[in-house]
């Protein structure tokens, strides 16, 4: 027996509140200590009489092993940061890669996996369609310890993407990027305005990527909009302009990979809806020249969530792996893989170098102004453009079947 | 007739079209840097390194080895059972058979992953491997029957007839009379079953659960960022499934020279249409 | 296993005897576990499928009275007539290209007596196993601005700048559609001139046919079926293909299974989409029918030689 376990052994007996359980490896332990410190403390001036509904002692993580269903991208099951933490809970994770983030709710939807799928991510915009589809379980906080490390920003959910109006939990902000210009400073000077990619000399050069409501976000909020609310009017005015930033384009690339290597196989000058992880994806495969910037009308935010499946059936791995990545060190190493923008104030130190420059702290405020979390377009509307809308729309944008 | 020059550079040139970019892939499995495009920065085996060290990619290998052997297995059985069937009867059933037998191949994949996928999804049968090995087998199984159904056609049926005068019964006489004689293309086809189940892509991508085929993760690993290790994944497949052929070949063809003295490869590779 | 001696067949070559009568129900019996399996796992998930296309569908979803309203908005929608229009245009390039291309070689692998017939059969088996994902991005690596081609033009001086006209377009994806069908093309036409002696264009020869004779009057004849099937096959497999245009296509080569795709995994719109399907497998259908007639008013579905 450890020297926690001696420790959590004795204060169970002492008194009937649990403890922060050992969910592996040392860190846990130093962390559960001062709890299990705090809680003696607390049970010496509170007697040895046991309350009955007092839940004030600290959140506890269930113990988590066995099978864990994942439906996400791939990176997001950050294999390295979590290995000790699985070994150690003896978690075999079966990774279900998506291919665009709709094959959440289509798998889900279609029954998914022998043992269901378990944890899934969502875009902050697709809340509302989830909530309508019943396809997220709420989340119970008092399960989720590391919760608190969530910085003020994030922690506070003003647009009701994580937390609903009632206080209902259904996700945990992990990951985040604000999506502009990526663009190749060998070739080209940073572009000051997404309207400088209209410029005849990008003709053919633009590499786009395939999310019809990124695509949707980004175009609604230069024209000064937000996405969830352009008037059926008004579609013609953004279908202008997206149909001119598609045909300076050599075609919608399928994913952020063709992307970079259209940028770094000369294909492309400029990347719309740039993502600033492509600069590292290029400098890995040679040209380190790919750099990213906020052009001045902006762009927009993208935050990926860990949410529960409401197929799950392992619910405390799933807060197990929740609770484990919200850990500053582990949420730093999970950044630097994903190299995505820290929702853990206390992680950003210790994440690398290069991606702290891609997503500076001090700047978060500012960047978050200029590209705002927004939702997707309603699910059903009759003043506004639907999601549906948008979809079927962006497949005619991207044949060139509007002019 | 011997052919003249102008389909013999014909030939030339096809061959090289065909192999230019197997060999694009094969020389950028091999590049130092991650890039796919020129100039070619260097030899190296990092990615085949980086493959074989990753946990990913062999799971869904063997997971790829699982799907494409039990089918080709079942494959086997049913359409070598339905092209014997069909080839020794003369039923007014045989052309709506033939009919429903031969479908697979005139259908995109699209529809028959969607099709399979509703399917699933209304029986409330979760997706996993054995979906994909069902999915697999529909499409296959023409390949198969009709490689196995023009080796049986073209069999001598006197020398079943005088089994059966003997006094064999219909099982002896497949086993005895029929199998020895066929059973190059058999595994011929078998082997074509293997490698196409092997390299299906579309339609596994409908109905796949939470274990991937190879060429699924192929796909999934395009999304983020696109470096060699998925050529260095396709070389290893190619040349694994180039060895299998190989290794069949040379079985078979052993097999042919011990019975008949002969190597006929329009025998082997079932390529003859019924007379 | 015990045999019971039978009477040996006292029939002439012609009637069957008593034992092949009996051998008749028996056969078709063997088929049944195939036939089973693919009712099952084929027809009746087409026939759900063909019922989807006539309900109305919505955020994954089937509902509703049986309706037309599927196959209306697909006729009605100029996007669908787009995509079509592009489907069918690469289809029938892919097909007549790869059967063009396959003739002469599959011509070559018939009638040559050269030892490097088996290494050529080994190439082209080969090339056939190799995947599908990693062979269109191959072809990136070779048209795109610092791929093969440029920079072997570039570095032997010939042009200047890229030529950016190899990619991303129609013809990018009808190349890397070929490549892909080319193989199979090859081998079932090369099957096709099985049955056709080397003798008969000999005697055609003899008789003063000059090339182009032979192959219109021998040869194309004799391959008619084998090649008919051969252009369906790419026609219809190159027509729904959606993969290729999303990597090597640009915006005016998306084609039309895209649109099942996108139903299915983006608007979970099964309705439409099973509708946009049956829409394209009737086309296929029909495809089928004109040249299955064809072949037969023109007698070239079975030909047969003296053997």
């Amino acid at each position: 027996m450890t020297n926690e376990e001696i420790l959590q052994a004795m204060v169970r007996r002492a008194t009937r509140r649990r403890f922060l359980q050992r969910a592996g490896g040392l860190g846990v332990g130093a962390l559960a200590l001062p709890g299990l410190l705090a809680a003696c403390g607390d049970d010496e001036e509170g007697g040895s009489t046991a309350t009955a509904e007092k839940t004030a002692g600290p959140a506890e993580v269930p113990a988590a092993t066995g099978r864990l269903d994942y439906l996400s991208w791939e990176g997001y099951d950050i294999p390295d940061a979590l290995k000790a933490w699985k070994q150690a809970n003896k978690i075999d994770i079966k990774t279900n890669y998506i291919a665009n983030h709709d094959d959440i709710q289509a798998k889900i939807k279609a029954g998914g996996s022998a043992g269901g799928f378990d944890i899934t991510t969502y875009y902050q915009g697709y809340k509302q369609l989830y909530a309508q589809l019943k396809i997220l379980k709420p989340i119970d906080e008092s399960k989720l310890p590391e919760l608190a490390n969530l910085d003020e920003f994030w922690g506070k959910d003003l647009g009701n993407f994580w937390v609903d109006p009632d206080g209902t939990r259904t996700g945990v902000p992990w990951t985040w990027t604000a999506l502009g210009i990526s663009y190749d400073e060998a070739k080209v000077e940073a572009p000051a305005s997404n309207y400088d990619l209209l410029d005849p000399k990008f003709k053919g050069k633009v590499a786009i990527v395939d999310d019809p409501t990124g695509a949707w976000a980004m175009s609604t909020h230069i024209l000064g909009m937000k996405p969830d609310e352009i008037k059926k009017a008004d579609l013609a005015k953004v279908n202008d302009f997206l149909s001119q930033m598609i045909a300076q384009s050599s075609g919608v690339s399928p994913s952020f990979g063709d992307v970079t290597t259209k940028l770094t196989s000369g294909d492309a000058l400029v990347a719309w809806q740039g993502w600033s992880a492509v600069n590292k994806f290029a400098a890995d495969a040679g040209t380190k020249t790919i750099k990213w910037t906020l052009p001045k009308e902006g762009g927009f935010t993208a935050c990926d969530c860990w949410a529960i499946a409401s197929t799950s059936d392992n619910d405390d791995a799933v807060y197990a792996w929740m609770n484990e990545t919200m850990k500053p060190e582990v949420h730093a190493a999970a950044a630097d893989y994903v190299v995505g923008g820290v929702t853990v104030g206390d992680a950003f130190p210790l994440v690398s170098k290069d991606v702290q420059k891609l997503y500076p702290r001090d700047q978060q405020a500012e960047v978050l102004e200029k590209a705002p979390l927004y939702n997707n377009p309603p699910v059903e509307s009759e003043e506004f453009v639907t999601f549906e809308e948008v979809l079927k729309n962006w497949q005619e944008l991207k044949a060139g079947a509007q002019s | 007739m011997s052919p003249g020059r102008f389909t013999g550079l014909v030939t030339v040139a096809g061959m090289l079209f065909l192999w230019l970019p197997l060999l694009v892939v094969v020389l950028f499995s091999l590049h130092t840097t991650a890039s796919l495009s020129f100039p070619f920065d260097g030899f190296s085996l990092r990615w085949y390194e980086r493959i074989s060290e990753s946990p990913e990619v062999r799971a869904a290998a063997r997971n790829s080895l699982v799907v494409a052997t039990s089918t080709a297995l079942v494959t086997l059985v049913l359409a070598t059972l339905a092209a014997y069937g069909m080839s020794r009867s003369r039923s007014r059933w045989r052309a709506p058979l033939s009919l429903l037998f031969f479908l697979p191949i005139t259908l995109p994949g699209l529809f028959i992953g969607i099709a399979l996928l509703i399917a699933f999804s209304r029986l409330e049968y979760s997706l996993s491997l054995v979906t994909v090995t069902v999915a697999h087998l529909v499409y296959v199984f023409p390949f198969f029957f009709l490689l196995a159904r023009a080796a049986l056609e073209r069999l001598d049926p006197a020398l079943e007839e005088a089994a059966a005068d003997l006094g064999a019964t219909g099982w002896t006489i497949f086993r005895r009379v029929t199998l020895p004689q066929v059973w190059p293309v058999l595994v011929g086809a078998a082997c074509l079953a293997f490698a196409l189940s092997f390299d299906e892509f579309i339609i596994t991508f409908f109905v796949v659960g939470p274990d991937p085929t190879l060429p699924l993760f192929i796909w999934s690993s395009l999304r983020r960022t696109i470096d060699p290790s998925i050529n260095a994944i396709s070389t290893l497949l190619l040349a694994f499934t180039v060895l299998l052929f190989v290794v069949t070949f040379a079985l078979t063809s052993w097999g042919e020279r011990r019975r008949r003295g002969t190597v006929d490869p329009l025998v082997l590779t079932g390529a003859q249409e019924p007379r | 296993m015990s045999a019971v001696a039978e009477p040996p067949a006292a029939s002439p070559a012609r009637a069957p005897a008593p034992r092949e009568r009996g051998l008749r129900l028996g056969p078709v019996l063997l088929t049944l576990p195939a036939a089973l399996t693919l009712l099952l796992f084929l027809i009746a998930p087409l026939a759900a499928f063909a019922v989807y296309s006539f309900l109305t569908g919505s955020l994954y979803e089937v509902s509703g009275p049986l309706t037309l309203e599927n196959y209306r908005e697909i006729a009605q929608s100029e996007l669908n007539r787009k995509l079509a229009r592009n489907s069918l245009i690469v289809g029938l390039l892919a097909a007549v290209s790869s059967v063009v291309i396959a003739l002469p070689i599959a011509y070559w692998l018939r009638y040559t007596t050269s030892r490097t017939k088996t290494l050529v059969l080994f190439l082209i088996v080969a090339s056939f196993l190799a995947s599908y994902l990693v062979r269109i991005y191959a072809w990136r690596t070779i048209l795109g601005a610092e791929g093969v081609i440029n920079s072997g033009l570039g570095a032997l001086g010939i042009v200047d700048e890229p030529l950016t006209f190899l990619v991303f377009n129609r013809f990018a994806v009808t190349l890397a559609l070929v490549h892909i069908y080319l193989p199979y093309v090859i081998l079932v036409i090369y099957a096709g001139l099985g049955p056709l002696q080397p003798a008969y264009l000999e005697a055609a020869q003899d008789l003063g046919a000059g090339w182009v004779q032979r192959w219109r009057r021998v040869v194309l004849p004799a391959v008619a079926a084998p090649v008919g099937s051969a252009l369906l096959f790419v026609f219809v497999l190159s027509a729904a293909d959606y993969v290729t245009p999303q990597f090597l296509g640009g915006t005016a080569s998306v084609m039309i299974g895209v649109q099942v795709q996108v139903a299915f995994q983006g608007t979970g719109d099964y309705a439409g989409g099973a509708a946009i399907s049956f829409a394209l497998l009737a086309g296929f259908l029909v495809c089928y029918g004109l040249v299955a007639l064809g072949l037969r008013l023109a007698r070239l579905d079975r030909l047969r030689f003296a053997s």
